[in-house]
């Protein structure tokens, strides 16, 4: 029996699937960071005897945060082709033709993601309008993101893919069982 | 001349003559009617012969087969009470002597179990009231939960449904996402004015499915 959904795995991913996978990261990321810090804190106080500077929130802070946040999202995707995030909303970041986003690649996108969030974050606009639904750190790493759900056929909802079916006509991909 | 010898002569003659006369003239059955027969019995000490009489060398002279031969056993047994028997024998006693190790070794159990009807033996079998009787909690008590669950696949049941119910959640809201993602794109190329022609839909690399 055929499924009555439409398949579209290796599409180029939406705006609202890519804004929940990024929350998902930026909720891992936070929660990861804070669970190291107060891991190292105690690591610090108890077993090495020294007293960290907690009330200073300066530059260093900023620095080993951002570094965090550059490590976490350069190695899962230049390792896994996916974030926890987009793991978890079966996506996968790929080269801007299709194929593997190469590890360099992968870390001038990290270091890019901060500049789509210039500009009251207009470097996102890419997601919506674009064509190929490219944000500003993928135009600058030459990478795109599509649907991906592993062994498993990304679908889409019966009823949008019944309206699909009834506006292009094709039946025969679509039928219903 | 003993007492028995017939008298010579005349006399004897006389003495037949006279003996002949006196049976004719008695009345047989008449006279041994008369006799007390029952109080001769009584006068006879069985007991005293029975003790001068060699009962050994009566029963070898005697022909015990053909004694047995003239016995009727099915009448004789027919006139015996095997309760009132039965109840002078002491069963207790009599197994004590039975070697019963000796009995069952000579017992064919398989011949006697191929005889046996189970159908009609469990028949009879009340089940219900022998499962009254059964301590379930204690027969519990006695199985290996744990292990019986390990043998029987159970933890992996429960992984591969727990796995297959996270992943139909997570398909759900990757499909709804998804839906959104189309609907919001659709809004947008209306705006736009674009025609779905215009706008690729994967990397030129990526066939449809999702194969490269």
């Amino acid at each position: 029996m055929k499924s009555s959904r439409q398949d579209v795995s290796g599409n180029y991913a939406g705006a609202v699937t890519r804004l929940l996978a990024h929350w998902v990261d930026m909720a891992v990321v936070g929660l990861s960071f804070v669970a190291i810090t107060v891991a190292l804190d105690y690591v610090l106080r108890t077993i090495v005897g020294v007293e960290p500077i907690t009330d200073d929130r300066g530059p260093w802070f900023a620095l080993v945060a951002a570094t965090w946040l550059f490590l976490y999202w350069w190695l899962s995707i230049a390792i896994a082709g996916k974030t926890i995030g987009k793991a978890l909303l079966g996506l996968r970041v790929v080269s801007r033709d299709g194929g593997i986003l190469l590890s360099a690649r992968s870390a001038l996108r990290a270091i890019a993601l901060p500049l789509s969030y210039l500009l009251f974050g207009l470097g996102f606009l890419g997601i919506v309008i674009g064509r190929e639904r490219r944000a500003l750190h993928d135009v600058v790493a030459g990478s795109a993101v599509i649907y991906d759900w592993g062994p498993r056929t990304a679908e889409l909802p019966t009823p949008i893919s019944a309206y699909l079916a009834r506006k292009t006509g094709d039946l025969t991909e679509l039928e219903r069982d | 001349m003993t007492s028995h010898d017939p008298l010579p002569g005349r006399l004897g003659k006389l003495a037949n003559s006279i003996a002949a006369l006196v049976v004719q003239t008695l009345d047989l059955p008449q006279l041994v009617s008369e006799i007390d027969i029952a109080g001769i019995i009584d006068q006879i000490d069985l007991v005293e012969i029975m003790d001068q009489s060699d009962i050994d060398a009566i029963l070898q002279q005697a022909d015990m087969d053909a004694v047995l031969d003239t016995v009727d056993v099915d009448r004789m047994l027919a006139r015996v009470d095997p309760n009132a028997l039965l109840d002078r024998v002491d069963v207790n006693a009599l197994l004590d002597r039975v070697d019963v190790d000796s009995v069952l070794s000579r017992v064919d159990v398989n011949d006697l179990l191929a005889r046996v009807d189970v159908e009609r033996l469990l028949n009879r079998v009340d089940v219900d009231a022998l499962i009254e009787r059964v301590d379930i909690d204690a027969v519990l008590d006695r199985v290996p939960v744990d292990e019986l669950a390990q043998r029987a696949g159970i933890p992996e049941i429960v992984s591969e449904s727990t796995s297959h119910m996270a992943a139909s959640f997570i398909d759900l809201v990757r499909r709804i996402a998804v839906g959104l993602d189309l609907i919001a794109f659709g809004a947008v190329q209306r705006v736009l004015r674009r025609q779905a022609s215009d706008v690729p839909q994967r990397p030129p690399l990526i066939t449809a499915g999702g194969h490269k």
